[in-house]
């Protein structure tokens, strides 16, 4: 057994803290999430030349060749920052979805372009009903004889403003296929929308978008299957991003009630205060361990849809909590605009709902169950 | 015992209710956490001035009409379930200034404040909290130093909410450092007006405005001293008795939103409300609910029977903040992707009272006093425990 990173992850881990620490503190992110990309052009090359956009993609296709878990390695550290900008959707969701499903022609193709940081992409999913299932999907492909057009409605498309190709999912009467779309192309209206954290996310209106034959993802009619290998990956992927989200509102809170006094003496040393952090801890612990289990399995090539329905609960669960007592033992200067405490409170929220809700994922883990998994 | 209102408090329910559906009727719900809501909010609360019942509870002789507390409390619970918020720190001038100008004012001091608290042409900002001095109230520093007829303030105030509109400013001010904390702080009535005084705003993650505010060298003339001299902490004390009135309208509002969403909305063929957990926990919310608003009138019982509460007004503070929380968990789970949407956004639930119920209950077990502190009055005043050193 390890429960350590490797001296590279470490490495990375540690240019990534210290380039965040010189270019994302709270002024930046409220200026970058009040503009229209919602991110910073000059950061995004910045980063590519990092190696992060490339982190998971083959060295032949410019990356530098890491796996999975080096990803959600990077990926503690950015949720550390709340760093705003598309790197989850380009790669968690685009590199990912190209690299299980794309042909090599597909792959030589936008694969460089990720990592050089040329391109952003993200996934166009969800529809009117907001949840993660096949039948939820409506939008629809029609065959033409160029190949492809694209009707119907997106919603919740983190960056579909500003993303370059949007990884879409559409219905061919029965059955799923992805496509891989100019995010830009003629007929789609981009409606932005109003949400709590500093992830811009969009409405995508499809009107007989054309996509050519080439731009079909894997296998037509077994979208689908692609869909939640990258969900699957996706969930686990923002667990690694939420728990750096969490424990570092734990690092800035204890900080905070050593410091701050009342009736003569810290905070931190009433009991009461002390159990809100206590309890804190014990909920980022149970989430860390089944976290990084589940992305170590997937970077394996091992089955962990179990792993990540649970991990995604018990992150969902923990940031939510951690972020509540964090603004209780806060007090009033927690709940100022000022203090950064409330980003938090507010990636808690949407990061809870992100690929899976705490009741999606339980049921994923009952389905299991039912079907005759084992639970030890 | 008897579980029922008079039949005259039936009656006044009814004109309230009446009062308030002209008020706001079938509008969209007015944001209590807008600026924009200041200037509606205190026209309504004249409106309640004129018609008397601001002061109802107060004495004949200031203007009242000597009721019984329980119509207060039958008021604010009707403004509440109205949409309109009963606190926020609107009429802190009827809520805390008149009742303890009542007791302790002097008799310039009533005839010249509690007409204009009567007909809200006044209001007042609590001024307590300093950026040392939280929950620890008693170790505030803003000093007043006497000078003849006046006394000259200086110091920093923090939090203080409706400072930027506000009229006058209830302040809480150390007038003898030498004596023990308790023992050495005084209530002034302040003119925002006065020369010295700056305000800083700052805005809650609920998007209301909050101020920091500055006293450098405030001349306040004495008459404006509220009692005895190093007193104030005990009057501070005795006026948040006054507001120990709480009502759980804004929880039925919420729930009611939640089933009015769940019976509305399909998902996967199928009505929310048709998912067996949800079902099970709105019941729990409900039932709590039920219970909470007896515990309510139960206050609203006592305090007609001239029972001041004392640590079930902390419980009661401690239950309806943290089942806020727990009506927001519940609506935020049900809601999936769109509880992310905030006002303003296309598609987002409710215009946006979800996502803002998120925000707000953030806030509410840390105003009007933090959980903890609660906590700390049920077991010791309520219950007897020894006190932690
Ligand atoms: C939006 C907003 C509006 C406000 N409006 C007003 C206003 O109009 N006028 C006004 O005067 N004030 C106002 N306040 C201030 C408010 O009353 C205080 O924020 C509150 O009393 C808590 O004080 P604090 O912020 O200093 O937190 P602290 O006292 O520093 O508390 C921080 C944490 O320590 C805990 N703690 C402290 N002491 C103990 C103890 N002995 N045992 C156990 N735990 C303890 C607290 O419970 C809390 O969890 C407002 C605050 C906010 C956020």
């Amino acid at each position: 057994m390890d429960y350590s990173f490797t001296e590279q992850q470490q490495m990375l881990k540690k240019a990534a803290r210290d380039f965040l620490a010189a270019r994302c503190d709270k002024a930046f992110i409220d200026r970058i999430i009040k503009t229209e990309d919602g991110f910073d052009k000059g950061m995004w090359k910045e980063m590519a030349e990092l190696g992060w956009q490339g982190l998971m993609i083959p060295e032949e296709h410019g990356g530098t060749g890491g796996d999975f878990l080096d990803l959600c390695a990077l990926l503690e550290e950015t949720g550390k920052s709340l760093l705003p900008a598309p790197l989850f959707s380009t790669t968690v969701l685009g590199a990912t979805a190209i690299l299980l499903g794309g042909t090599k022609t597909q792959q030589s193709r936008f694969l460089p372009k990720i990592a050089s940081g040329d391109s952003v992409f993200t996934m166009a999913l969800l529809e009117k009903e907001g949840t993660y299932a096949e039948a939820a999907i409506k939008l629809e492909a029609h065959t033409t004889k160029d190949g492809y057009t694209l009707s119907g409605t997106k919603l919740f498309v983190a960056y579909g403003g500003s993303a370059d190709y949007l990884i879409c999912a559409a219905r061919i009467g029965t059955s799923i296929s992805l496509f891989i779309v100019d995010a830009k192309a003629k007929g789609i209206t981009h409606t932005p929308l109003v949400v709590m954290s500093g992830e811009k996310k969009y409405e995508l209106q499809f009107s007989n978008v054309a996509v050519p034959h080439d731009r079909l993802l894997g296998e037509k009619d077994r979208g689908w299957h692609l869909v939640e290998e990258v969900l699957e990956r996706a969930a686990v992927a923002k667990c690694a991003e939420m728990l750096g989200g969490m424990q570092h509102v734990l690092d800035f809170t204890i900080d905070y009630v050593k410091r701050r006094v009342q009736f003569g003496r810290p905070i931190g040393s009433f009991q009461a205060v002390q159990h809100h952090c206590a309890n804190i801890v014990m909920g980022i612990e149970l989430a860390r361990g089944i976290t990084w289990e589940a992305a170590w399995r997937i970077s394996k090539g091992m089955p962990a849809s179990m792993e990540a329905a649970m991990a995604k609960q018990l992150a969902n669960e923990a940031y939510l909590r951690t972020t509540a007592l964090a603004h209780q033992v806060h007090g009033g200067i927690g709940l100022i605009r000022e203090h950064p405490l409330h980003l938090y409170y507010r990636e808690a929220r949407t990061s809870a709902y992100a690929f899976g809700d705490t009741a999606h994922n339980a049921d994923r883990v009952a389905a299991s169950i039912a079907a005759g998994a084992a639970i030890w | 015992m008897d579980f029922t209102f008079t039949k005259e408090e039936r009656r006044f329910r009814e004109e309230a209710r009446g009062f308030f559906t002209a008020e706001v009727g079938g509008a969209p719900p007015l944001d209590p956490e807008n600026e924009a809501f200041v200037p509606k909010m205190r026209a309504i609360l004249r409106r309640l001035g004129e018609r008397g019942w601001l002061t109802m509870t107060w004495p004949k002789e200031y203007g009242g009409t000597d009721a019984s507390p329980m119509y207060r409390f039958i008021l604010l619970e009707e403004m509440a379930l109205s949409g309109l918020t009963s606190s926020g720190g609107f009429n802190t001038g009827g809520r805390i200034v008149g009742p303890t100008l009542i007791q302790y004012g002097t008799k310039e001091q009533k005839d010249f404040f509690l007409p204009k608290i009567a007909k809200y042409e006044i209001d007042f900002a609590l001024g307590y909290t300093e950026p040392e001095a939280g929950s620890d109230l008693a170790s505030l520093k803003m000093l007043a130093v006497e000078d003849g007829d006046e006394f000259v303030i200086t110091g920093q105030k923090m939090y203080n909410t409706t400072c930027h509109w506000a009229e006058y400013h209830w302040l809480a001010v150390r007038t003898d450092p030498k004596a023990p904390k308790h023992k050495g702080i005084s209530l002034f009535m302040v003119d925002m007006k006065s020369p010295g005084i700056t305000l800083t705003p700052m805005y809650a993650v609920s998007g209301a405005r909050t101020n920091a505010v500055f006293y450098d060298n405030v001349r306040v003339p004495k008459s404006r001293l509220v009692g005895d001299k190093n007193k104030g902490f005990y009057y501070a004390s005795t006026a948040l008795a006054y507001e120990r009135i709480f009502n759980v309208g804004m929880h039925a509002r919420m729930l009611h939103n939640i089933i009015t969403y769940a019976q509305t909305t399909k998902r996967q063929g199928k009505l929310l409300w048709d998912e067996p957990a949800l079902q099970r926990e709105i019941a729990r919310h409900a039932a709590k609910l039920r219970a909470l608003r007896l515990l309510c009138y139960k206050i609203a019982w006592q305090m007609s029977k001239k029972i001041m509460p004392s640590y079930e007004a902390s419980s009661l503070k401690v239950m309806t903040s943290e089942f806020e929380k727990e009506l927001v968990h519940t609506g935020m789970e049900m809601l999936g992707h769109y509880g992310e949407l905030e006002a303003g956004s296309k598609h987002v639930p409710g215009e946006g009272a979800f996502a803002q119920g998120y925000h707000s209950a953030a806030l509410a077990t840390i105003t009007g006093g933090a959980s903890e502190i609660q906590r700390n009055v049920i077991a010791t005043r309520g219950l007897g425990l020894p006190r932690g050193d």
